[in-house]
């Protein structure tokens, strides 16, 4: 999930499905799966543009991947693989 | 040598917040990650913060009625009973800590005579032991990362290390048992620098 979430914030923040899903290297069955919790938590917004839909990283998916990063350096300072 | 006692309770309790700051820390990480490496990191520094703060709490009772009633056998037979809980609390934090990196793998005049039975000298080899596999866990994680955070959890394990190999000398020379708090306080703050760097 969190590379999904990456790949939103390397586009600005604002990205397509196709995207993602080459970003993430997820299948589309789990990118879907994985969008809905990322939705349902509140970490990324779908909007329409034209005919399809955009996807958005949210303030508190920005705030989630600051979080992340400090966690993922205090693990591999430990050593430990997150 | 109460006030060896007085900065030694200073600087355990200093160690123990630190402790119970990485604890915290490592919680945050289990709960946003679910890896079970960092709870058992979590459970390590919970332990081995609470149990120094157990001892500085039993050993100033101790020493408050030494000052009123000198020493006695009970008083003798207190302190080696925390000596021995917070021996077990340490080898339970040591413990967890290898369990983490196994996972990861997977994937007064009477004060100078409570100093021995403070200090365990069994207990304390165990501890040396468990450390000396914790310590080569993170020489063998700097030697991969080679960065600056692992570095410093590499130095506070090694100083972890040599400050318990101090304990066990504490026997012989009550010099060490100083240089022991030393070590462990500067191993803390080894772990807080890492703190500080990675919440900047």
């Amino acid at each position: 999930m969190v590379d999904i979430l990456n790949t939103i914030k390397e586009d600005g923040g604002k990205t397509g499905i196709t995207r993602i899903l080459y970003g993430a290297n997820l299948s589309h069955d789990r990118l879907v799966k994985y969008i809905e919790k990322l939705k349902e938590k509140n970490l990324i917004d779908i909007v329409k543009e034209g005919d399809r839909n955009m996807y958005l990283l949210t303030g508190k998916g920005y705030r989630f991947l600051e979080e992340y990063e400090k966690i993922r350096r205090f693990a591999e300072a430990f050593g430990i693989k997150i | 040598m109460a006030s060896i006692l007085r900065s030694d309770l200073f600087m355990e309790s200093a160690s123990a917040i630190i402790s119970l700051l990485v604890a915290y820390y490592s919680m945050r990480a289990y709960k946003l990650t679910e890896n079970r490496s960092l709870m058992h990191l979590y459970y390590g520094f919970s332990i081995l913060g609470t149990g120094m703060f157990v001892r500085v709490f039993s050993l100033i009772y101790v020493v408050m009625i030494m000052a009123n009633m000198g020493g006695s056998r009970n008083i003798l037979g207190l302190t080696y009973t925390i000596g021995v809980i917070y021996g077990i609390l340490r080898i339970m934090a040591y413990g967890f800590f290898i369990i983490a990196y196994t996972e990861r793998k997977k994937t007064s005049t009477i004060l100078p005579a409570i100093f021995p039975i403070i200090l365990n000298p069994y207990f304390e080899l165990i501890e040396i032991t468990m450390l000396i596999y914790v310590v080569i866990q993170t020489l063998i994680n700097f030697s991969e990362k080679r960065n600056i955070n692992a570095m410093l959890v590499l130095i506070a394990f090694s100083l972890l290390l040599l400050s318990h190999i101090a304990f066990a000398f504490s026997i012989i020379n009550l010099r060490f048992y100083m240089v022991g708090h030393i070590l462990q306080f500067t191993a803390f703050l080894s772990m807080l620098i890492m703190l500080i760097r990675i919440g900047r």
